[in-house]
C-alpha cells in the first residue's frame, strides 16, 4: 500500500499551474491543485483538474509500429529505432542535411526539445528545427527582439495584480488562460482598470470598464489611433522616451495620420471610446498589456506586436514591476520550446545561428561541425516537401494535420514524403500518415522541466512508470542519435540535460534541477548558481540598450471579404478543449461539456441566411469546406463568424489562410474570408 | 508544533497501532498529502497549510478497506469524516485520528466556528469564531439585494467544478451538474442559478465547512458563507449538526415513515 502527492505542473496552457498527481499503488487517480504555488494558488481549471484522465486512456500508443504493406503493425524498439538511423542516414547522404526537417514540441520538457535541436542541428547536420510556437508567438520572438531586444513576457504573472490599468487585446485570458484571469478578477477587484479590445465579447469583457470592438486585422489602425491620441493629449512619458528609446521622431511622424475618425472607419471603433482608453490607458501609473494570437496570428503579426511595443514604451511602461508587454503563451512549454533552441535561426538560449562565434561555440560545446545557414519554418517545411527539397520529417509530439493552416495541402505534402516518423502519446491524424510512429511518454511518467508563459522554469517529477513499451522523448531521440554513431547522448537522466543546456545558454546559466525545487521554480534570465531570477525584464536598460520604436502603416490582412465568400473567419479555442483534442477528447467530462465544433454566427446574418441556432451548416473558403452546427449569438460581430480548431469532423484549418507574415513565417489563422450556407 | 506531531506519530508507529500515517509532507517547498509507513523518515511531516484528507481517505479506503490508518485531521477533517462514514464512504473503525487544533490565525481564515477535533493531540484549542460580518451583511439584505449579489457573484464562475472537486462531501460518481438537462453544458459562465443552487442545496447535510470549496474556487466566489447561512437552517429547522455524531441520521437522505 503507497499512496504519494507527486508535484508536477499542469500540462495543457502556458500558465503553469502547480499540481500534485495522486498516486496510488503506483496507478495515478486524480489531481490536486498546489496550495501556495504563486500562480495558481490552490485552484485549478476545468482542464487542469481533470489532467490526469487521459494518461491512463486506452487509446494510449504502447507499442512502436512499423508500416508494413500499408498497415501499421506493432515492431520492437530495436528494429523501429534501427530502421530510422539507417533511413535518416540514407536520405542525409543522398540528399544532403538540409533534406531533412524536424519538429520539436511544446508538449515535450525543456530538456526534451534541447535533446531534439541538439540531434537536428549535431546528427543530422540542418537548422531545420521548428515546433509550434511558429504558429502561436513567432511574431513575438521577432517583433519584440527587433523592439526591446527580448521576444519574453516582459513580467512575472502575479503583478497583475498591482497593475493600475491593464489592456487586453487579441487575449481570451479567462477561457485560454483561466488562472491568469484569477489575477485580472482580483487586479479589478483592488480598483484596477480594465480595457478589453476584442473583436468578439469574449467572458473578460464583462469585467472590463471599457470593450472596444474592432473589425478583425484592423490592429495596427487603431494601435496607431490610439498612440496618436496620447501624443496629441500630451500624456507619453517624455523623459523614458528621451532617456530609454529610439526612433520616436518617425514613429511621431507616422502615427499622425492616424486620426480617431480614420481609425473608426477602418477598424469600427466609435472614436470617442477609442479616446477615452487611450487617455484611461496613458493616464496610468502603472499600466500593463495582455495579448495573445488575436495579435500574432496575422500577416502583419510583426507589425502588431511592434505597435503593442510602441504603446508601452510611450507611456514608459517597460521595465517597472506591473507593467510591461505580456504575450500569453498558449502551450505549456511553448516559452521552453523556444529558449532551448527548437527554432530554425537561433541555438539554445536564444544565440543567433548565423553568428559565427555562437557557431564556434556549439561546435566546441558539441564536438561536432555545425552549418551557419538559418533552417526552415513550418509552413516553409512543408512547402519544401512540395517542391522536392525536403524528403523526411521527424515529428516530435505535434499535430499539424489539425493545428496547420489549410490542412489539405498539409496532407498532401505530408504523404509525399520518403521517411515520416511521428513520437506522440496517441495515433494523432498526423501519426495515422507515418511511416513509423514511436509511443513516447506522457508528462506524468518523466522528469523535466517547463517554462511557463512568464518565464518561469518548473520542474515536473516523475509520478508514474511508462504506459506499455513507452518511452520518455529525450530517451527515444538519443537512442536514435547513438544508433546513427552520434556522441554526446549519453544523458542518464533530464537533470544531466539541464546542467548541459544551463552550460551554454546563459538564461538558463544558474539552473538545475537541485535549484528549481517544487513550489514556483525560476525566472529566467538566471545566469548564475547565485541569481535569484527575474521577475521583469528591462529595468534600467532594455536588453538591447535602447527600445526602439518601429513606424509602421496599417496594411489590410491578406485575404478580404468579397462577394463570393463575404465573412470574416476567425479561428481560436475553447475553455473546455485543448488544441488538436488529442488529450481533452480524452476526457470525459471536457467530451462532454463540449462534443463538437460549432460556428458562431451573428443574429442578424443567421436571420438573413435563415439559419437557426444547432442547425448544420456548410462553411467554405477558398481552400476547403466543412459542415458544423451553428452557434448563433450576438457575442459576435456581423459579417465575422467563428470556429474553434479542436474538432477533426469540422476543421477549421481546412479553411484558413497560409498566407505568412514575411517576417516571423506565422500564417494568418485569424482572418481568411468565407462563405456561410444552409445545407438543406 | 511540527515536532510535536512527529512524537505523536513516532509513539502510534511504536505501539503499533497503525499500518500507516496520512500527514503531510513537505519536499523541495511543496506541501502535500503523503502516506508515511513505519521505516519512513519522518523529518519532512508538517501540519499546514491543510488539504481535504477526506478526500485522500476515502480514495484510499476504497482500495485497502481493512488497514490501518491513522490521519492527521483538523476540526473539519474529523467533521467530515463522520459524515463520510454515515454515508459509508469510510470505515472510521480502522482510522485512528490523530488531532491537531487550528491556531487562531488557521481559524479566522476559514471563519471557523469549531477549529479543533473532539481529541487534541497537537496543539492548543482556540475559541472558534462566532462573530461572520460576511453572514451578517448578507442576511441584513432584502431578497432582490441577495440575488443581485449572487448574481454578480456567480457570474464570475469559470466552471472549473473546482468546488466539486475540492469538496470531500462530493463523493458522487456521476455528478449532477455535469448533466445537460440541469446545467447546460459548455457555457460560460455556467446558468444562474441552477449551478450553484443546486450544488448549494447538495451540501445542506454534509458541509462541515472546511472552505476548500472557497479555498479552490479561481473566481474567489464566498461559497462557504452561502452553504454556511443554509447550514443554519438546517439546523435550526431539524436540529441537525453535520459531523457531530455518527449517529445521528443526516436529515436529507433520512427517509421518515410518514413519507413513504
Amino acid at each position: 500500500m503507497k499512496y504519494e502527492s507527486v508535484p508536477s505542473i499542469c500540462p495543457y496552457c502556458g500558465c503553469g499551474c502547480g499540481i500534485l498527481l495522486q498516486v496510488l499503488d503506483g496507478e495515478l487517480v486524480g489531481v490536486l491543485p498546489e496550495k501556495n504555488h504563486p500562480i495558481n494558488n490552490g485552484s485549478l481549471c476545468i482542464k487542469g483538474w481533470n489532467c490526469y484522465q487521459f494518461v491512463s486512456n486506452p487509446d494510449r500508443l504502447k507499442t512502436p509500429l512499423m508500416r508494413k504493406n500499408g498497415e501499421m503493425e506493432p515492431v520492437t524498439w530495436d528494429e523501429a529505432l534501427s530502421f530510422i538511423a539507417d533511413k535518416l542516414g540514407k536520405i542525409k547522404n543522398e540528399s544532403g542535411p538540409d533534406s531533412l526537417a524536424v519538429l520539436a514540441s511544446a508538449k515535450c520538457t525543456n530538456e526534451e526539445n534541447y535533446v531534439i535541436q541538439k540531434f537536428t542541428r549535431a546528427v543530422l547536420g540542418t537548422n531545420n528545427v521548428d515546433h509550434c510556437a511558429r504558429l502561436c508567438h513567432a511574431s513575438t520572438v521577432t517583433g519584440l527582439v527587433g523592439s526591446f531586444g527580448s521576444g519574453a513576457m516582459t513580467n512575472s504573472v502575479p503583478e497583475f495584480l498591482e497593475a493600475d490599468c491593464i489592456l487586453i487585446t487579441g487575449s481570451n485570458t479567462i477561457e485560454q488562460h483561466p488562472l491568469i484571469g484569477t489575477w485580472l478578477l482580483d487586479a479589478k477587484e483592488r480598483g484596477a482598470k480594465i480595457i478589453v479590445v476584442d473583436p468578439r465579447e469574449i467572458p473578460i469583457v464583462k469585467f472590463a470598464d471599457i470593450y472596444l470592438q474592432f473589425k478583425p486585422g484592423t490592429d495596427v489602425a487603431w494601435l496607431n489611433a490610439f498612440i496618436n491620441i496620447i501624443i496629441q493629449e500630451g500624456l507619453e512619458d517624455k523623459e523614458f522616451i528621451g532617456e530609454r528609446t529610439e526612433g520616436y521622431e518617425e514613429l511621431k511622424k507616422t502615427v499622425g495620420k492616424y486620426t480617431p475618425e480614420f481609425a473608426e472607419k477602418v477598424s469600427g471603433i466609435p472614436k470617442d471610446q477609442l479616446i477615452e482608453a487611450a487617455k484611461m490607458f496613458a493616464s496610468a501609473d502603472k499600466g500593463s498589456i495582455i495579448y495573445s494570437m488575436g495579435i500574432t496570428q496575422h500577416v502583419t503579426g510583426v507589425d502588431n506586436v511592434q505597435s503593442i511595443a510602441n504603446l508601452s514604451m510611450l507611456t514608459g511602461n517597460v521595465g517597472r514591476r506591473s507593467t510591461g508587454v505580456n504575450p500569453l503563451r498558449g502551450q505549456n512549454n511553448v516559452q521552453g520550446a523556444c529558449d532551448v533552441g527548437g527554432l530554425p535561426n537561433v541555438y539554445p538560449g536564444y544565440q543567433a545561428v548565423a553568428d559565427e562565434n555562437n557557431k564556434k561555440k556549439f561546435e566546441e560545446a558539441w564536438g561536432v561541425t555545425l552549418d551557419d545557414k538559418i533552417g526552415l519554418t513550418i509552413v516553409e517545411m512543408l512547402n519544401g516537401v512540395d517542391e522536392g527539397k525536403i524528403k523526411g520529417m521527424y515529428i516530435v509530439g505535434e499535430n499539424p494535420m489539425l493545428s496547420d493552416p489549410d490542412i489539405n495541402h498539409v496532407k498532401e505534402s505530408l504523404q509525399k514524403l520518403d521517411l515520416l516518423v511521428v513520437q506522440d502519446i496517441f495515433l494523432s491524424e498526423t501519426a495515422e500518415l507515418a511511416d513509423i510512429v514511436l509511443p513516447a511518454a506522457s508528462y506524468a511518467e518523466k522528469d523535466g522541466t517547463f517554462t511557463a508563459t512568464d518565464r518561469r522554469v518548473q520542474k515536473l517529477t516523475k509520478a508514474i512508470e511508462p504506459v506499455g513499451k513507452s518511452r520518455a522523448d529525450w530517451d527515444i531521440v538519443c537512442d536514435v542519435a547513438k544508433r546513427m554513431g552520434a556522441e554526446g547522448f549519453d544523458f542518464k537522466s533530464s537533470s544531466e540535460i539541464m546542467d548541459e543546456l544551463a552550460s551554454v545558454s546563459p538564461i538558463y546559466g544558474g539552473m538545475s534541477f537541485e535549484r528549481l525545487g517544487s513550489n514556483g521554480g525560476l525566472l529566467w534570465p538566471c545566469p548564475d548558481a547565485e541569481h535569484a531570477g527575474t521577475e521583469f525584464l528591462h529595468s534600467g536598460k532594455f536588453t538591447k540598450g535602447k527600445g526602439s520604436f518601429a513606424a509602421i502603416d496599417f496594411i489590410e490582412p491578406n485575404e478580404m471579404p468579397d462577394d463570393e465568400y463575404p465573412f470574416i473567419l476567425s479561428t481560436g479555442r475553447l475553455m473546455f478543449h485543448y488544441h488538436t483534442g488529442t488529450m481533452t477528447r480524452r476526457t470525459p467530462i471536457l467530451a462532454s461539456e463540449v462534443s463538437t465544433g460549432s460556428v458562431e454566427i451573428n443574429p442578424e446574418d443567421a436571420e438573413r441566411l435563415s439559419i437557426s441556432d444547432g442547425e448544420m451548416v456548410k462553411v467554405s473558403s477558398r481552400r476547403g469546406e466543412i459542415e458544423i452546427q451553428a452557434q448563433v449569438t450576438d457575442k459576435i460581430q456581423k459579417g465575422m463568424i467563428f470556429i474553434p480548431f479542436h474538432f477533426a469532423e469540422c476543421a477549421a484549418n481546412l479553411l484558413t489562410n497560409p498566407a505568412l507574415d514575411p517576417k516571423a513565417k506565422i500564417p494568418e489563422l485569424k482572418v481568411c474570408s468565407a462563405q456561410v450556407e444552409k445545407i438543406a | 508544533m511540527d515536532e510535536k506531531l512527529r512524537d505523536v506519530v513516532k509513539d502510534l508507529f511504536a505501539k503499533d497501532e497503525v499500518d500507516v500515517v496520512v500527514s503531510l509532507k513537505l519536499s523541495e517547498g511543496c506541501v502535500a498529502p503523503h502516506m508515511y509507513n513505519k521505516d519512513e523518515d519522518l523529518s519532512s511531516m508538517v501540519s499546514s497549510p491543510k488539504y481535504p484528507m477526506g478526500i485522500v481517505i476515502s480514495m484510499i479506503q476504497e482500495k485497502h478497506p481493512d488497514a490501518k490508518i491513522g490521519v492527521v485531521v483538523r476540526g473539519c477533517d474529523e467533521r467530515i469524516l463522520i459524515e463520510l462514514a454515515k454515508r459509508n464512504q469510510v470505515k472510521m473503525d480502522n482510522l485512528v485520528l490523530i488531532g491537531i487544533a487550528c491556531t487562531e490565525e488557521d481559524a479566522e481564515e476559514c471563519n471557523c466556528e469549531t477549529p479543533y477535533p473532539t481529541k487534541i493531540d497537537v496543539g492548543e484549542r482556540v475559541e472558534g469564531i462566532t462573530a461572520n460580518p460576511d453572514m451578517e451583511k448578507i442576511s441584513q439584505m432584502d431578497m432582490d439585494e441577495r440575488y443581485e449579489f449572487w448574481k454578480a457573484q456567480f457570474s464570475k464562475c469559470m466552471k472549473c467544478y473546482g468546488c466539486v472537486y475540492a469538496c470531500p462531501m462530493c463523493y458522487c460518481d456521476n455528478c449532477i451538474l455535469e448533466e445537460d438537462i440541469w446545467v447546460k453544458t459548455g457555457e460560460l459562465p455556467p446558468e444562474f442559478p441552477t449551478f450553484h443552487l443546486i450544488r448549494a442545496y447538495h451540501s445542506t447535510d454534509r458541509c462541515a465547512e472546511c472552505n476548500e470549496c472557497e479555498r479552490a474556487c479561481p473566481a474567489h466566489i464566498p461559497l462557504s458563507t452561502l452553504y454556511r447561512l443554509i447550514r443554519k437552517d438546517v439546523e435550526s429547522m431539524f436540529g441537525y449538526k453535520t459531523g457531530v455524531d455518527i449517529k445521528e441520521k443526516p436529515p436529507l437522505t433520512t427517509v421518515l415513515e410518514e413519507e413513504t
